[in-house]
Protein backbone atom coordinates (compact mmCIF):
# COMPACT_ATOMS: atom_id res chain seq x y z
CA UNK A 1 0.00 0.00 0.00
CA UNK A 2 1.21 3.15 -0.81
CA UNK A 3 -0.36 6.41 1.65
CA UNK A 4 0.01 9.94 1.00
CA UNK A 5 -0.48 11.91 4.20
CA UNK A 6 -1.44 15.36 4.34
CA UNK A 7 -0.07 16.04 0.97
CA UNK A 8 0.48 19.26 -0.32
CA UNK A 9 2.12 21.57 -2.98
CA UNK A 10 2.56 24.99 -3.61
CA UNK A 11 3.81 26.84 -6.97
CA UNK A 12 4.81 30.11 -6.81
CA UNK A 13 2.34 31.19 -3.60
CA UNK A 14 -0.28 29.04 -5.03
CA UNK A 15 -1.64 26.22 -3.41
CA UNK A 16 -1.77 23.38 -6.33
CA UNK A 17 -2.79 20.30 -3.77
CA UNK A 18 -4.70 21.10 -0.89
CA UNK A 19 -4.48 18.55 2.18
CA UNK A 20 -4.53 15.17 0.16
CA UNK A 21 -4.73 12.10 2.23
CA UNK A 22 -4.78 8.51 0.26
CA UNK A 23 -4.22 5.26 -0.02
CA UNK A 24 -3.54 3.01 -2.91
CA UNK A 25 -3.54 -0.68 -2.39
CA UNK A 26 -1.73 -2.77 -4.74
CA UNK A 27 -3.11 -4.70 -7.70
CA UNK A 28 -6.38 -2.25 -7.50
CA UNK A 29 -7.58 -0.11 -10.38
CA UNK A 30 -7.44 4.01 -9.73
CA UNK A 31 -9.35 6.19 -11.31
CA UNK A 32 -8.38 10.23 -10.60
CA UNK A 33 -10.75 12.49 -12.50
CA UNK A 34 -11.73 16.07 -12.03
CA UNK A 35 -12.27 18.86 -14.47
CA UNK A 36 -9.77 20.73 -16.41
CA UNK A 37 -6.78 22.47 -13.86
CA UNK A 38 -8.13 20.13 -10.64
CA UNK A 39 -4.55 18.58 -9.83
CA UNK A 40 -4.52 15.80 -11.34
CA UNK A 41 -1.76 15.63 -13.74
CA UNK A 42 0.38 17.51 -10.11
CA UNK A 43 -1.01 13.92 -8.33
CA UNK A 44 0.16 11.81 -10.62
CA UNK A 45 3.79 13.64 -10.67
CA UNK A 46 3.78 13.54 -6.96
CA UNK A 47 3.00 9.88 -6.27
CA UNK A 48 5.40 9.54 -8.96
CA UNK A 49 8.10 11.05 -7.33
CA UNK A 50 8.55 13.81 -10.05
CA UNK A 51 7.15 16.51 -7.54
CA UNK A 52 8.02 16.60 -4.01
CA UNK A 53 5.38 18.01 -1.75
CA UNK A 54 5.60 21.12 -0.06
CA UNK A 55 4.38 19.51 3.00
CA UNK A 56 2.91 16.18 3.95
CA UNK A 57 4.46 12.50 3.43
CA UNK A 58 4.70 9.71 1.41
CA UNK A 59 4.60 6.23 3.00
CA UNK A 60 5.09 3.19 1.62
CA UNK A 61 5.00 0.39 4.72
CA UNK A 62 6.55 -2.35 2.62
CA UNK A 63 9.94 -0.64 1.82
CA UNK A 64 11.45 2.05 0.14
CA UNK A 65 9.45 4.62 -1.27
CA UNK A 66 12.24 6.01 -3.67
CA UNK A 67 12.41 2.63 -4.70
CA UNK A 68 9.27 2.10 -5.81
CA UNK A 69 9.03 5.09 -7.47
CA UNK A 70 11.24 4.62 -9.39
CA UNK A 71 10.28 1.45 -11.21
CA UNK A 72 6.30 2.80 -11.39
CA UNK A 73 6.11 3.20 -15.36
CA UNK A 74 4.31 6.61 -16.20
CA UNK A 75 2.73 7.65 -19.69
CA UNK A 76 2.79 11.67 -19.68
CA UNK A 77 -0.76 13.56 -20.18
CA UNK A 78 1.65 14.91 -24.07
CA UNK A 79 3.92 11.95 -25.10
CA UNK A 80 6.09 14.02 -27.71
CA UNK A 81 7.24 15.14 -24.22
CA UNK A 82 8.50 11.52 -23.59
CA UNK A 83 10.56 10.88 -27.01
CA UNK A 84 14.34 11.47 -26.90
CA UNK A 85 15.51 8.85 -29.38
CA UNK A 86 15.84 8.75 -32.90
CA UNK A 87 13.72 5.49 -33.77
CA UNK A 88 10.95 3.89 -32.21
CA UNK A 89 12.41 0.96 -31.68
CA UNK A 90 14.99 2.63 -29.30
CA UNK A 91 12.23 4.80 -27.77
CA UNK A 92 10.40 1.28 -26.26
CA UNK A 93 13.88 -0.16 -25.46
CA UNK A 94 15.26 2.59 -23.50
CA UNK A 95 13.56 1.70 -20.13
CA UNK A 96 14.95 -2.00 -20.69
CA UNK A 97 18.36 -0.92 -21.66
CA UNK A 98 17.78 2.07 -18.32
CA UNK A 99 17.33 -1.42 -15.86
CA UNK A 100 19.71 -3.59 -17.53
CA UNK A 101 16.88 -6.31 -18.51
CA UNK A 102 17.70 -9.09 -20.12
CA UNK A 103 15.80 -10.50 -23.43
CA UNK A 104 15.51 -6.61 -25.25
CA UNK A 105 14.16 -8.08 -28.37
CA UNK A 106 11.46 -10.72 -26.98
CA UNK A 107 10.09 -7.67 -24.34
CA UNK A 108 9.64 -5.39 -27.04
CA UNK A 109 7.70 -7.88 -29.65
CA UNK A 110 5.41 -8.96 -26.64
CA UNK A 111 4.78 -5.51 -25.88
CA UNK A 112 4.14 -3.99 -29.33
CA UNK A 113 2.01 -7.03 -30.11
CA UNK A 114 0.23 -6.41 -27.05
CA UNK A 115 -0.89 -2.70 -28.62
CA UNK A 116 -0.48 -3.97 -32.14
CA UNK A 117 1.82 -1.39 -33.11
CA UNK A 118 3.07 -2.44 -36.57
CA UNK A 119 6.46 -3.03 -37.39
CA UNK A 120 6.84 -0.94 -39.91
CA UNK A 121 6.59 1.92 -37.70
CA UNK A 122 9.48 0.65 -36.21
CA UNK A 123 12.28 2.53 -37.54
CA UNK A 124 10.82 5.50 -38.26
CA UNK A 125 11.70 8.37 -35.82
CA UNK A 126 8.37 8.83 -33.05
CA UNK A 127 7.91 12.44 -33.65
CA UNK A 128 7.15 11.54 -37.23
CA UNK A 129 4.22 9.18 -36.00
CA UNK A 130 0.29 10.24 -36.04
CA UNK A 131 -0.99 11.87 -32.68
CA UNK A 132 -2.30 8.38 -31.84
CA UNK A 133 0.08 5.97 -32.87
CA UNK A 134 2.98 8.45 -30.55
CA UNK A 135 0.56 7.90 -27.59
CA UNK A 136 0.35 4.03 -28.22
CA UNK A 137 4.85 3.58 -28.98
CA UNK A 138 5.05 6.17 -25.00
CA UNK A 139 2.64 3.50 -23.51
CA UNK A 140 4.71 0.67 -25.06
CA UNK A 141 8.12 2.21 -24.10
CA UNK A 142 6.56 2.45 -20.38
CA UNK A 143 4.77 -1.07 -20.50
CA UNK A 144 8.80 -2.47 -21.76
CA UNK A 145 10.32 -2.49 -18.79
CA UNK A 146 7.09 -3.68 -16.83
CA UNK A 147 6.82 -1.90 -14.03
CA UNK A 148 4.15 -3.10 -11.35
CA UNK A 149 2.72 0.30 -10.92
CA UNK A 150 1.43 2.15 -14.00
CA UNK A 151 0.57 6.19 -13.85
CA UNK A 152 -1.65 6.53 -17.22
CA UNK A 153 -2.32 10.00 -17.95
CA UNK A 154 -5.00 10.48 -20.51
CA UNK A 155 -4.07 7.70 -22.21
CA UNK A 156 -7.25 7.60 -24.50
CA UNK A 157 -6.93 11.43 -25.51
CA UNK A 158 -6.36 11.43 -29.07
CA UNK A 159 -7.40 7.76 -29.79
CA UNK A 160 -9.58 6.93 -32.23
CA UNK A 161 -12.50 4.37 -31.20
CA UNK A 162 -10.46 1.22 -32.45
CA UNK A 163 -7.57 1.57 -30.94
CA UNK A 164 -9.68 2.96 -27.71
CA UNK A 165 -11.19 -0.16 -27.67
CA UNK A 166 -7.58 -2.12 -28.50
CA UNK A 167 -6.19 -0.08 -25.32
CA UNK A 168 -9.28 -0.95 -22.95
CA UNK A 169 -8.68 -4.45 -23.71
CA UNK A 170 -4.84 -4.06 -22.67
CA UNK A 171 -5.77 -2.33 -19.53
CA UNK A 172 -8.18 -5.50 -18.61
CA UNK A 173 -4.66 -7.68 -19.28
CA UNK A 174 -2.49 -5.17 -17.20
CA UNK A 175 -5.05 -5.04 -14.20
CA UNK A 176 -4.81 -8.78 -13.59
CA UNK A 177 -1.34 -8.02 -12.89
CA UNK A 178 -0.53 -4.48 -11.50
CA UNK A 179 -1.50 -1.33 -9.88
CA UNK A 180 -2.88 1.14 -12.02
CA UNK A 181 -3.83 4.93 -11.49
CA UNK A 182 -5.56 6.11 -14.47
CA UNK A 183 -5.95 9.94 -14.68
CA UNK A 184 -9.00 10.95 -17.34
CA UNK A 185 -11.82 14.07 -17.52
CA UNK A 186 -13.66 11.27 -19.46
CA UNK A 187 -14.71 8.42 -17.53
CA UNK A 188 -16.65 6.49 -20.40
CA UNK A 189 -13.79 4.20 -21.39
CA UNK A 190 -12.73 3.37 -17.72
CA UNK A 191 -15.92 3.28 -15.97
CA UNK A 192 -15.90 -0.59 -15.92
CA UNK A 193 -12.01 -1.07 -15.37
CA UNK A 194 -12.19 1.23 -12.05
CA UNK A 195 -12.27 -0.16 -8.89
CA UNK A 196 -12.41 3.40 -7.06
CA UNK A 197 -12.95 6.93 -8.34
CA UNK A 198 -10.94 9.51 -7.01
CA UNK A 199 -12.99 12.81 -7.76
CA UNK A 200 -10.62 16.06 -7.84
CA UNK A 201 -11.93 19.92 -8.08
CA UNK A 202 -9.56 22.78 -7.13
CA UNK A 203 -6.20 20.92 -5.63
CA UNK A 204 -8.78 18.83 -3.26
CA UNK A 205 -9.62 15.26 -3.30
CA UNK A 206 -13.90 15.64 -2.73
CA UNK A 207 -15.03 12.34 -3.14
CA UNK A 208 -13.19 8.61 -2.95
CA UNK A 209 -15.64 5.35 -3.97
CA UNK A 210 -16.39 2.62 -5.94
CA UNK A 211 -18.05 3.42 -9.34
CA UNK A 212 -21.51 1.40 -7.52
CA UNK A 213 -21.71 3.92 -4.78
CA UNK A 214 -20.29 7.07 -5.87
CA UNK A 215 -22.75 10.32 -5.70
CA UNK A 216 -22.72 10.58 -9.76
CA UNK A 217 -24.91 14.12 -8.64
CA UNK A 218 -21.51 15.38 -7.47
CA UNK A 219 -19.26 13.97 -10.44
CA UNK A 220 -21.38 16.06 -12.77
CA UNK A 221 -21.57 19.43 -10.67
CA UNK A 222 -17.44 19.30 -10.30
CA UNK A 223 -17.66 19.07 -13.79
CA UNK A 224 -17.05 15.98 -15.41
CA UNK A 225 -19.10 14.70 -18.10
CA UNK A 226 -20.80 11.44 -16.87
CA UNK A 227 -20.85 8.27 -18.94
CA UNK A 228 -24.11 7.55 -20.75
CA UNK A 229 -25.67 5.40 -18.25
CA UNK A 230 -25.01 7.23 -14.60
CA UNK A 231 -26.25 10.24 -16.75
CA UNK A 232 -29.42 8.66 -17.52
CA UNK A 233 -30.12 7.10 -14.22
CA UNK A 234 -29.23 10.69 -12.59
CA UNK A 235 -31.49 12.28 -15.31
CA UNK A 236 -34.44 10.33 -15.51
CA UNK A 237 -34.61 9.90 -11.65
CA UNK A 238 -34.93 13.99 -11.25
CA UNK A 239 -38.19 13.41 -13.44
CA UNK A 240 -39.28 11.02 -11.10
CA UNK A 241 -38.36 7.93 -12.78
CA UNK A 242 -35.96 5.49 -10.65
CA UNK A 243 -33.32 3.18 -12.67
CA UNK A 244 -31.80 0.57 -10.31
CA UNK A 245 -27.90 1.57 -9.96
CA UNK A 246 -26.64 -1.87 -10.79
CA UNK A 247 -27.96 -0.86 -14.34
CA UNK A 248 -24.73 -0.83 -16.25
CA UNK A 249 -24.55 -1.48 -20.05
CA UNK A 250 -27.31 0.66 -22.42
CA UNK A 251 -29.14 -2.14 -23.09
CA UNK A 252 -29.94 -2.34 -19.27
CA UNK A 253 -30.99 0.84 -19.35
CA UNK A 254 -33.27 0.73 -21.83
CA UNK A 255 -35.19 -2.81 -20.48
CA UNK A 256 -35.29 -0.32 -17.17
CA UNK A 257 -37.03 1.96 -19.13
CA UNK A 258 -39.22 -0.23 -20.55
CA UNK A 259 -40.33 -2.07 -17.70
CA UNK A 260 -40.81 1.71 -15.85
CA UNK A 261 -42.99 2.37 -18.49
CA UNK A 262 -45.14 -0.60 -18.44
CA UNK A 263 -45.26 -0.53 -14.67
CA UNK A 264 -46.58 3.11 -15.23
CA UNK A 265 -49.47 2.23 -17.72
CA UNK A 266 -50.25 -1.10 -15.53
CA UNK A 267 -51.26 1.26 -12.51
CA UNK A 268 -53.36 3.40 -14.85
CA UNK A 269 -51.50 6.85 -14.76
CA UNK A 270 -50.76 6.99 -18.07
CA UNK B 1 -14.81 29.09 -50.73
CA UNK B 2 -11.38 26.37 -50.38
CA UNK B 3 -11.68 23.63 -53.43
CA UNK B 4 -9.11 20.88 -53.57
CA UNK B 5 -8.92 19.35 -57.01
CA UNK B 6 -7.19 15.90 -57.03
CA UNK B 7 -4.79 17.21 -54.36
CA UNK B 8 -1.90 14.51 -53.73
CA UNK B 9 1.02 14.08 -51.27
CA UNK B 10 3.78 11.69 -51.69
CA UNK B 11 6.73 11.04 -49.33
CA UNK B 12 8.85 8.31 -49.80
CA UNK B 13 7.14 6.59 -52.85
CA UNK B 14 4.07 6.61 -50.10
CA UNK B 15 0.85 8.10 -50.55
CA UNK B 16 -0.03 10.58 -47.12
CA UNK B 17 -3.26 12.01 -49.62
CA UNK B 18 -4.62 10.45 -52.62
CA UNK B 19 -6.75 12.57 -55.06
CA UNK B 20 -8.62 14.18 -52.68
CA UNK B 21 -11.56 16.31 -54.05
CA UNK B 22 -13.06 18.48 -51.58
CA UNK B 23 -14.88 21.85 -51.84
CA UNK B 24 -15.71 23.80 -48.36
CA UNK B 25 -18.24 26.86 -48.86
CA UNK B 26 -18.09 29.73 -46.75
CA UNK B 27 -20.45 29.21 -43.45
CA UNK B 28 -20.50 25.43 -43.93
CA UNK B 29 -20.08 23.18 -40.55
CA UNK B 30 -18.33 20.16 -41.50
CA UNK B 31 -16.74 16.90 -39.72
CA UNK B 32 -13.97 15.04 -41.10
CA UNK B 33 -13.37 11.55 -39.29
CA UNK B 34 -10.91 8.75 -39.81
CA UNK B 35 -8.48 6.55 -37.75
CA UNK B 36 -5.49 7.60 -36.74
CA UNK B 37 -2.58 8.24 -38.99
CA UNK B 38 -5.33 8.22 -41.93
CA UNK B 39 -4.06 11.81 -43.25
CA UNK B 40 -6.64 14.50 -41.12
CA UNK B 41 -4.34 16.22 -40.09
CA UNK B 42 -2.32 16.64 -43.35
CA UNK B 43 -5.34 17.04 -45.37
CA UNK B 44 -5.98 20.45 -42.58
CA UNK B 45 -2.56 21.40 -43.10
CA UNK B 46 -2.77 21.79 -46.85
CA UNK B 47 -6.43 23.55 -46.56
CA UNK B 48 -4.62 26.07 -44.18
CA UNK B 49 -1.87 26.34 -46.67
CA UNK B 50 0.78 25.38 -44.20
CA UNK B 51 1.79 21.96 -46.32
CA UNK B 52 1.92 22.31 -50.67
CA UNK B 53 0.35 19.17 -52.57
CA UNK B 54 3.07 17.10 -54.58
CA UNK B 55 0.05 17.08 -57.17
CA UNK B 56 -3.19 18.51 -57.87
CA UNK B 57 -4.87 22.19 -56.86
CA UNK B 58 -5.90 23.94 -53.56
CA UNK B 59 -8.06 27.26 -54.12
CA UNK B 60 -8.12 29.37 -51.03
CA UNK B 61 -10.56 32.49 -50.92
CA UNK B 62 -10.67 33.31 -47.44
CA UNK B 63 -8.30 33.24 -44.56
CA UNK B 64 -7.79 29.55 -42.66
CA UNK B 65 -7.01 28.85 -39.00
CA UNK B 66 -6.30 25.91 -37.36
CA UNK B 67 -6.42 24.64 -33.58
CA UNK B 68 -3.77 21.85 -33.66
CA UNK B 69 -4.44 18.62 -31.13
CA UNK B 70 -0.95 19.02 -29.45
CA UNK B 71 -1.75 22.79 -27.76
CA UNK B 72 1.79 23.03 -27.09
CA UNK B 73 2.97 23.08 -30.34
CA UNK B 74 1.40 26.30 -30.89
CA UNK B 75 2.35 28.58 -28.46
CA UNK B 76 5.50 30.47 -29.05
CA UNK B 77 5.80 33.46 -26.35
CA UNK B 78 5.52 32.86 -22.25
CA UNK B 79 2.53 34.68 -21.84
CA UNK B 80 -1.10 33.71 -22.31
CA UNK B 81 -2.09 37.15 -23.60
CA UNK B 82 0.85 37.80 -25.57
CA UNK B 83 0.44 34.03 -27.26
CA UNK B 84 -3.01 36.19 -28.14
CA UNK B 85 -2.51 39.13 -28.83
CA UNK B 86 0.42 37.50 -31.17
CA UNK B 87 -2.09 36.82 -33.86
CA UNK B 88 -3.92 39.87 -33.94
CA UNK B 89 -0.98 42.65 -33.95
CA UNK B 90 0.72 40.37 -36.90
CA UNK B 91 -2.42 40.89 -38.31
CA UNK B 92 -1.95 45.06 -38.42
CA UNK B 93 -4.57 45.71 -36.48
CA UNK B 94 -5.22 48.80 -34.34
CA UNK B 95 -4.34 48.52 -30.69
CA UNK B 96 -7.99 49.48 -29.59
CA UNK B 97 -9.43 46.49 -31.93
CA UNK B 98 -6.71 44.05 -30.41
CA UNK B 99 -7.84 44.93 -26.74
CA UNK B 100 -11.59 44.56 -27.96
CA UNK B 101 -11.31 41.04 -29.91
CA UNK B 102 -9.42 39.51 -26.53
CA UNK B 103 -12.28 40.99 -24.18
CA UNK B 104 -14.50 39.26 -26.55
CA UNK B 105 -12.52 35.72 -26.53
CA UNK B 106 -12.11 35.96 -22.72
CA UNK B 107 -15.93 36.08 -21.92
CA UNK B 108 -16.50 33.59 -24.91
CA UNK B 109 -14.38 30.69 -23.38
CA UNK B 110 -14.10 31.82 -19.69
CA UNK B 111 -10.19 31.87 -19.97
CA UNK B 112 -9.49 34.92 -17.53
CA UNK B 113 -8.39 33.35 -14.66
CA UNK B 114 -5.33 32.18 -15.91
CA UNK B 115 -4.72 34.56 -18.82
CA UNK B 116 -1.44 36.27 -17.06
CA UNK B 117 0.58 33.21 -17.19
CA UNK B 118 2.98 31.52 -18.47
CA UNK B 119 1.36 28.62 -21.22
CA UNK B 120 3.88 26.43 -20.17
CA UNK B 121 2.50 25.86 -16.66
CA UNK B 122 -0.95 25.44 -18.08
CA UNK B 123 -2.62 22.22 -17.36
CA UNK B 124 -3.66 20.14 -20.41
CA UNK B 125 -7.25 21.37 -20.51
CA UNK B 126 -6.29 24.83 -19.98
CA UNK B 127 -3.83 25.22 -22.32
CA UNK B 128 -6.09 23.60 -25.19
CA UNK B 129 -8.86 25.94 -24.48
CA UNK B 130 -6.04 28.68 -24.61
CA UNK B 131 -5.20 27.35 -28.54
CA UNK B 132 -8.77 27.82 -29.15
CA UNK B 133 -9.02 31.39 -28.05
CA UNK B 134 -5.57 32.30 -29.39
CA UNK B 135 -6.93 31.52 -33.34
CA UNK B 136 -10.88 31.76 -32.59
CA UNK B 137 -9.30 35.70 -31.51
CA UNK B 138 -8.09 36.30 -35.49
CA UNK B 139 -11.86 35.63 -36.71
CA UNK B 140 -10.78 33.45 -39.91
CA UNK B 141 -12.85 32.40 -42.32
CA UNK B 142 -12.69 29.17 -42.16
CA UNK B 143 -11.63 27.59 -38.56
CA UNK B 144 -10.39 24.14 -38.32
CA UNK B 145 -10.43 22.15 -35.42
CA UNK B 146 -8.14 19.43 -35.13
CA UNK B 147 -8.97 16.87 -32.08
CA UNK B 148 -8.98 19.86 -30.40
CA UNK B 149 -11.22 19.23 -27.26
CA UNK B 150 -9.63 15.83 -26.29
CA UNK B 151 -8.08 17.30 -22.95
CA UNK B 152 -10.96 19.75 -22.05
CA UNK B 153 -13.82 18.94 -19.21
CA UNK B 154 -17.12 19.37 -19.85
CA UNK B 155 -17.51 22.95 -19.08
CA UNK B 156 -15.09 23.85 -21.48
CA UNK B 157 -16.36 21.54 -23.79
CA UNK B 158 -19.99 23.25 -23.65
CA UNK B 159 -18.40 26.70 -24.64
CA UNK B 160 -16.66 25.27 -27.63
CA UNK B 161 -19.45 23.38 -28.95
CA UNK B 162 -21.04 27.10 -28.31
CA UNK B 163 -18.29 28.32 -30.74
CA UNK B 164 -19.33 25.75 -33.56
CA UNK B 165 -23.11 26.57 -33.27
CA UNK B 166 -22.59 30.32 -33.18
CA UNK B 167 -19.61 31.31 -35.52
CA UNK B 168 -20.12 32.67 -38.46
CA UNK B 169 -17.49 31.08 -40.65
CA UNK B 170 -16.92 28.02 -41.77
CA UNK B 171 -16.15 25.38 -39.10
CA UNK B 172 -14.50 22.05 -39.49
CA UNK B 173 -14.47 19.68 -37.01
CA UNK B 174 -11.98 16.83 -37.04
CA UNK B 175 -12.51 14.31 -33.78
CA UNK B 176 -12.79 10.99 -32.81
CA UNK B 177 -15.26 11.71 -30.36
CA UNK B 178 -18.55 10.49 -32.87
CA UNK B 179 -21.23 12.54 -30.39
CA UNK B 180 -19.49 15.90 -31.65
CA UNK B 181 -20.70 14.90 -35.32
CA UNK B 182 -23.81 16.67 -34.49
CA UNK B 183 -22.80 20.30 -34.34
CA UNK B 184 -21.66 19.73 -38.05
CA UNK B 185 -24.02 19.42 -41.31
CA UNK B 186 -22.01 17.19 -43.19
CA UNK B 187 -19.00 14.10 -42.52
CA UNK B 188 -16.36 12.99 -44.66
CA UNK B 189 -14.68 9.80 -43.61
CA UNK B 190 -10.82 9.34 -44.31
CA UNK B 191 -9.28 6.43 -44.68
CA UNK B 192 -5.57 5.63 -45.60
CA UNK B 193 -5.07 9.48 -47.44
CA UNK B 194 -8.39 9.48 -49.22
CA UNK B 195 -12.11 10.60 -48.44
CA UNK B 196 -13.73 7.64 -48.86
CA UNK B 197 -17.35 8.84 -47.95
CA UNK B 198 -19.13 12.40 -47.33
CA UNK B 199 -22.72 12.55 -46.12
CA UNK B 200 -25.19 14.43 -44.48
CA UNK B 201 -24.57 14.68 -40.58
CA UNK B 202 -28.27 13.96 -40.10
CA UNK B 203 -28.39 10.92 -42.53
CA UNK B 204 -25.15 8.89 -40.95
CA UNK B 205 -26.67 8.70 -37.96
CA UNK B 206 -30.36 7.80 -39.17
CA UNK B 207 -28.72 5.20 -41.17
CA UNK B 208 -26.37 3.69 -37.64
CA UNK B 209 -23.17 4.74 -39.58
CA UNK B 210 -21.47 6.41 -36.59
CA UNK B 211 -21.37 4.46 -32.91
CA UNK B 212 -21.79 6.66 -30.25
CA UNK B 213 -23.29 5.66 -26.81
CA UNK B 214 -25.79 8.12 -27.70
CA UNK B 215 -27.27 6.12 -31.13
CA UNK B 216 -27.08 2.92 -29.77
CA UNK B 217 -29.32 4.18 -26.99
CA UNK B 218 -31.67 5.69 -29.41
CA UNK B 219 -31.61 2.83 -31.42
CA UNK B 220 -32.65 0.17 -28.46
CA UNK B 221 -35.57 2.59 -27.87
CA UNK B 222 -36.80 2.82 -31.37
CA UNK B 223 -36.88 -1.44 -30.54
CA UNK B 224 -38.99 -0.74 -27.98
CA UNK B 225 -41.21 1.21 -29.31
CA UNK B 226 -39.91 4.78 -28.33
CA UNK B 227 -38.97 6.94 -31.32
CA UNK B 228 -36.85 9.87 -30.29
CA UNK B 229 -35.85 11.90 -33.47
CA UNK B 230 -32.36 13.48 -31.43
CA UNK B 231 -28.67 12.82 -30.84
CA UNK B 232 -27.88 14.50 -28.05
CA UNK B 233 -28.59 13.61 -24.36
CA UNK B 234 -30.56 16.49 -23.32
CA UNK B 235 -32.43 15.76 -26.13
CA UNK B 236 -32.80 12.02 -25.69
CA UNK B 237 -33.59 12.50 -22.16
CA UNK B 238 -36.73 15.10 -22.96
CA UNK B 239 -37.77 12.29 -25.57
CA UNK B 240 -37.77 9.55 -22.93
CA UNK B 241 -39.57 11.79 -19.97
CA UNK B 242 -42.35 12.89 -22.57
CA UNK B 243 -42.58 8.98 -23.19
CA UNK B 244 -43.29 8.63 -19.31
CA UNK B 245 -45.35 11.51 -18.96
CA UNK B 246 -47.42 10.78 -21.79
CA UNK B 247 -47.37 7.33 -22.05
CA UNK B 248 -46.04 7.21 -25.67
CA UNK B 249 -44.55 4.32 -27.50
CA UNK B 250 -42.88 1.40 -25.61
CA UNK B 251 -45.46 -0.95 -25.60
CA UNK B 252 -46.43 -1.17 -29.18
CA UNK B 253 -45.61 -4.86 -29.81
Amino acid sequence: MLILKGVEVYRNEKRILKNINLSFEEGKFYTITGPSGAGKTTLGCVIKGFIHPSTGEIIYPRGNVKNLQERMGFLLQFPERMFFCDTVYDEIAYGIRNFSLPHERERIEEVTSLLSIPPELMKLPPYKLSCGEKRLVALASVLSFEPDWLILDEPFSALDWENIKKLKDVLYILKEKKTVILITHDLSPVLDLTDELVLMKEGSVILTGAPETIPWKIVEESGVELPIVPYFILHLERHGIRIPRSVKRISELTEAIKERLERRRNEGKV
Amino acid sequence: MIVLRDVSIEKNGKFILKNVNFTWRKGERIALLGRNGCGKTTLASVIAGLIAPSRGEVIMEGRVGIVFQEPETQFVTLNCEEEISFGLENMGLSREEVEERIEKVKEKLGIEPFFSRNPFTLSGGELQIMAVASILVMEPDFLIFDEATSFLDAEWKRKVYKVWEEYPGGIMIITQDFSEVVYAEKVYVMEEGKIVYEGKTEEMLERGLLRTDEVLFVSFLKEMGIEINAWRRDEILKGVVNAYTQGSGGLQK
